[in-house]
């Protein structure tokens, strides 16, 4: 994982005015700028107890409060409950801002933590398990929701392609490791078709699609055994050459024609070609390896047939 | 209103990215010599061989086909045929050394065909192709590729002369 958009440091004054009625929330700011968040949190409780909690601002020191622990206590912790809180105080601070005093704040403190549950997200999506692929979901969806009342109108397709290719990607690895499990091909095949939905041109996703559909297939081959009845062969061949012929090969040929150079690529038309005994294709994305090795383009350490 | 003021705060929002890699990897296996192999076991089990060849080894050949032969000798050395077990063996041009019950000649030592059809004309020796011309040039089973799918045609009365029954299944997925 890397870190490539970081958004410039925001400085943010908090609590430029704060209304003459609200007392404690002004305690509990002074709590903040102290950095005692133990009291902060305290005086804001008993804030919202009181008629100071008909001040939105009141409800966004609240959040502000929360999510300052959060990060100070429960950072990376998936199913964190004060962040939880923060979340639904800004929330709450926006719904009651009718002047929109504070709601500039309010949605950066949103943003941070939708960057937050999006981080978590994709970390999840690294480790999940058939059993647990629901928890990046939920985190993902947390961060769709936050966003789309944080900022609107920062796009979150690049966000949305990220997730559902770490998600493929996963549920390859959980299929690598499980080749009985027949449910996990076709969510691998639905991430990526999402990616593509989003973006046409990403090579990486139709080459993965490629690679499911052509996988799927010779994985059925590997069963081929001396107790396949012949009838059964001519059966899983004609299913096989499906998955091959009539998905694996446009896929791949759409990721050939993004980025005619890319290696991985051009050995996997070699490969399906192979497949379906596409003799002069199949010559010619061989030689077209070679050319990728001799020019450096590819490792030679790359098979060919 | 008064005005309260309070630290400046820092936020710092970072959005992680993975590596934009392609991190899925093709099955190098080669399809077509899996399907070519389980033919060839189908051919050994489904067709009846001379009495006088149902002893010892069941031998199979591999002329010109690396790949084939070690999918044959992976998955199917030393599987039983009827009483006899599997011995496979691989030659990279056509060398008549001793006898078989099947010899595949692979399309790139198609030449050899008219050698080998000599060398074991009428001697139980089934022979198989996967080029065009196999079938008209002697062999007795032809693979081809119909849309990606392997089938094969068969010549009958070529197996009949050398004294291999074809099996009810071959002559039924047998092209006509």
């Amino acid at each position: 994982m890397k870190t490539v958009i970081v958004i410039p440091l925001f400085c943010i004054l908090v609590g430029q005015c704060v209304a003459q009625n609200t007392p404690i929330t002004k305690a509990a700011v002074d709590f903040c700028s102290k950095e005692d968040w133990t009291s902060a949190q305290e005086t804001i409780a008993r804030a919202l107890n009181t008629e100071e909690s008909k001040d939105p601002y009141c409800w966004y020191v609240d959040g502000y409060i929360h999510k300052e622990i959060y990060k100070l206590k429960e950072t990376g912790q998936p199913q964190s409950l004060l962040r939880l809180r923060a979340v639904d105080s800004f929330m709450k601070a926006l719904e009651m801002d009718d002047y929109g005093k504070h709601t500039k704040m309010t949605k950066l403190g949103l943003k941070y933590l939708a960057s937050t549950y999006y981080n978590d997200a994709l970390m999840l999506t690294q480790t999940f398990k058939s059993s647990t692929e629901n928890d990046p979901i939920s985190l993902f969806g947390k961060f769709m929701t936050i966003m789309e009342v944080a900022d609107p109108r920062t796009g979150v397709e690049r966000f949305t392609a990220e997730f559902e290719r770490n998600m493929g990607q996963r549920y390859y690895q959980l299929w690598t490791e499980d080749l009985n499990n027949n449910a996990l091909p076709e969510k691998i095949i639905q991430r990526y078709k999402r990616v593509i939905a989003i973006d046409s041109t990403d090579t990486d996703a139709w080459y993965n699609l490629s690679v499911i559909y052509y996988n799927q297939a010779v994985f059925k081959y590997r069963l081929l055994d001396s107790k396949t009845d012949i009838f059964d062969l001519v059966t899983i061949q004609q299913e096989c050459s499906d998955l091959i012929s009539k998905m694996a090969l446009p896929a791949m040929t759409k990721a050939y024609q993004l980025q005619p150079e890319k290696g991985e690529v051009v050995r996997g038309m070699m490969y399906i070609h192979r497949a379906l005994e596409h003799e002069k294709d199949t010559d010619f994305f061989k030689q077209e390896v070679s050319r990728l090795i001799r020019e450096g383009k590819i490792g030679s350490i790359v098979k060919q047939p | 209103m008064k005005v309260v003021g309070l630290n400046t705060v820092c936020l710092l929002i970072a959005f992680l990215f993975a590596q934009s890699v392609s991190s899925q990897s093709l099955a190098e296996d080669n399809t077509v010599a899996l399907v070519r192999a389980n033919y060839l076991y189908q051919f050994a089990v489904n067709n009846n061989w001379p009495k006088e060849c149902k002893n010892g080894k069941f031998k199979v050949a591999i002329v010109g086909n690396l790949d084939l032969f070690e999918v044959m000798a992976t998955r199917y050395g030393a599987k039983p045929v009827g009483t006899q077990t599997l011995e496979i063996v691989a030659q990279s041009e056509f060398r008549p050394d001793q006898s078989y019950h099947m010899v595949f000649l692979d399309k790139s030592r198609k030449s050899d065909l008219p050698r080998l059809t000599k060398a074991y004309r009428g001697t139980g020796t089934l022979i198989i192709t996967n080029f065009d011309s196999g079938l008209r040039d002697g062999a007795h089973i032809n693979f081809k590729n119909i849309e990606g799918n392997i089938r094969f045609e068969l010549n009958k009365p070529g197996m009949d002369a050398s004294g291999i029954t074809a099996g009810v299944k071959i002559l039924q997925w047998a092209l006509s």
